[in-house]
C-alpha cells in the first residue's frame, strides 16, 4: 500500500506540474495553509484535494484530475478503460483493486 | 460594478453641463491611463511568473501584457491625435495599428491559457460559445455592418469598421470557452469580468463602427461610456486575477 501511496504522490506532482513549478508549490502551500494537508498527506486525503482544486479552478479542476490520471497509468502500467470517463476518485479505487492483485501474486 | 457604470452613463448625458471635462478627461485622457494600469497590474504577475520561467502562464502573461500595451498605445495615440494635434476624428489613424495589434497577442495568450485545461473541455462547452458567438456575429453584421456598406467609406475605414467588432466577437468566444471551464471556481471572477468587457467593447466597437460611418460620432460622444467601462471592467479583471494567481496557483 505504501508503494501505491508513494506513486500516486508521484503522479499528483507530475500532473500539478501543468501549473508550471511556481503554480505546483503554490497549490501545495496553499492546501497546507487551508486544509493543513501536507504534499505526502494527499493520497489518505484525496477529496480534500479534489475539492481544494475545484474552489479554485471550477470545472477547470478535471484537466489536473485527467492529467493526473494519465501519469499514474503510465506508472503503474494501468490503462483506463478508454470507454469510461473517469474521475480521480473512481480512477483511484479501480487502479488500487488492480495494483493490490498485481502485488499479491 | 454596475452602480459605477450607471454613474458613467448618468455622467456622459449630462455632458452639455460641462462639455470641456468630457472631452479632455473622460474620453481622451482617463481611457488611456487606465489601459497603463492594466498594463502595470498585468506585469504583476508576470514578475512572479518569471521568476520560474519554466511556467506555462509567464508566457500567457506576457502575451496578454503585449495585447493590453498595444491596446494603451492605441488609447495614448488617440489622446495625442485629438488633445495636442486637435484631429477632431483620428480614424483611420496609427491609433488603429496599435488597437488591431493588440488582439493578436491577447487572442494567442487566452488560447493558450484555455488550451491548458483543454482536458476539461467538453463539446457542450465549444458548442456553447460558438452559438453565442455566432449569433452575435449575426446580430452586428446584419444591424450594423450591413448598413456600413451602403455608405461611402473608404475601403480602410470600411475594413476598420467590420475588423473591431468582428475581432472583439472572435476574443470573445475564447473567453466564453474559458468562463465554461472556470465555472464553479474563484478563477470564474477574472474570466467573468473578462467576458463582460469585451461584450462592452463589442457594443462601443459596433456603434462607433456605425456613428462614424453615419457621421455622427463626435468625442464625448455617449458611447465612449462604453469604451470606458469596458476598461474599467478589463482592469478590475486584472486585479482579480492577479490577486487569484498570486495567491492559489
Amino acid at each position: 500500500m505504501k508503494a501505491f501511496k508513494k506513486v500516486l504522490i508521484e503522479a499528483i506532482d507530475a500532473g500539478l506540474f501543468m501549473l508550471g513549478e511556481y503554480g505546483r508549490d503554490l497549490i501545495y502551500s496553499r492546501l497546507k495553509d487551508s486544509y493543513g494537508l501536507i504534499k505526502d498527506d494527499i493520497p489518505d486525503h484525496i477529496e480534500i484535494f479534489i475539492k481544494f482544486i475545484k474552489e479554485i479552478f471550477g470545472h477547470g479542476a478535471v484537466a489536473i484530475e485527467k492529467e493526473i490520471i494519465s501519469h499514474l497509468s503510465k506508472k503503474l502500467e494501468i490503462k483506463p478503460n478508454e470507454k469510461k470517463s473517469y474521475s480521480l476518485i473512481e480512477y483511484l479505487n479501480e487502479a488500487r483493486k488492480i495494483f493490490d492483485e498485481k502485488f499479491k501474486s | 460594478m454596475f452602480l459605477f457604470s450607471v454613474s458613467i452613463f448618468v455622467i456622459y448625458i449630462f455632458q452639455d453641463y460641462y462639455p470641456h471635462f468630457i472631452f479632455s478627461i473622460f474620453s481622451n485622457t482617463i481611457c488611456p491611463v487606465i489601459s497603463g494600469f492594466a498594463v502595470v497590474t498585468a506585469s504583476f504577475s508576470l514578475e512572479r511568473y518569471w521568476r520560474g520561467s519554466k511556467s506555462p502562464f509567464a508566457k500567457i502573461w506576457l502575451y496578454l501584457i503585449s495585447g493590453l500595451f498595444l491596446w494603451f498605445l492605441g488609447e495614448t495615440s488617440w489622446g495625442v491625435y485629438t488633445l495636442i494635434f486637435g484631429v477632431e476624428l483620428p480614424y483611420p489613424s496609427v491609433a488603429d495599428v496599435f488597437w488591431i495589434g493588440g488582439y493578436i497577442p491577447l487572442f494567442i495568450g487566452y488560447f493558450t491559457y484555455v488550451m491548458i485545461f483543454r482536458k476539461a473541455l467538453t463539446l457542450k462547452m465549444i458548442a456553447k460559445s460558438l452559438i453565442i458567438s455566432a449569433i452575435t456575429t449575426i446580430i452586428v453584421i446584419v444591424t450594423v455592418l450591413l448598413p456600413i456598406l451602403t455608405w461611402k467609406e473608404n475601403l480602410v475605414t470600411l475594413i476598420l469598421d467590420f475588423a473591431y467588432p468582428l475581432l472583439d466577437i472572435l476574443l470573445l468566444s475564447i473567453l466564453l470557452i474559458g468562463i465554461n471551464i472556470f465555472w464553479g471556481g474563484r478563477l470564474k471572477i477574472p474570466w467573468l469580468l473578462m467576458v463582460s468587457a469585451l461584450s462592452t467593447n463589442v457594443c462601443a466597437d459596433a456603434a462607433f463602427s456605425y456613428t462614424t460611418a453615419q457621421g455622427t460620432y463626435y468625442p464625448g460622444h455617449l458611447l465612449d461610456a462604453f469604451y470606458f467601462v469596458s476598461y474599467v471592467l478589463m482592469y478590475v479583471a486584472y486585479i482579480v486575477a492577479m490577486h487569484v494567481h498570486m495567491k492559489e496557483f
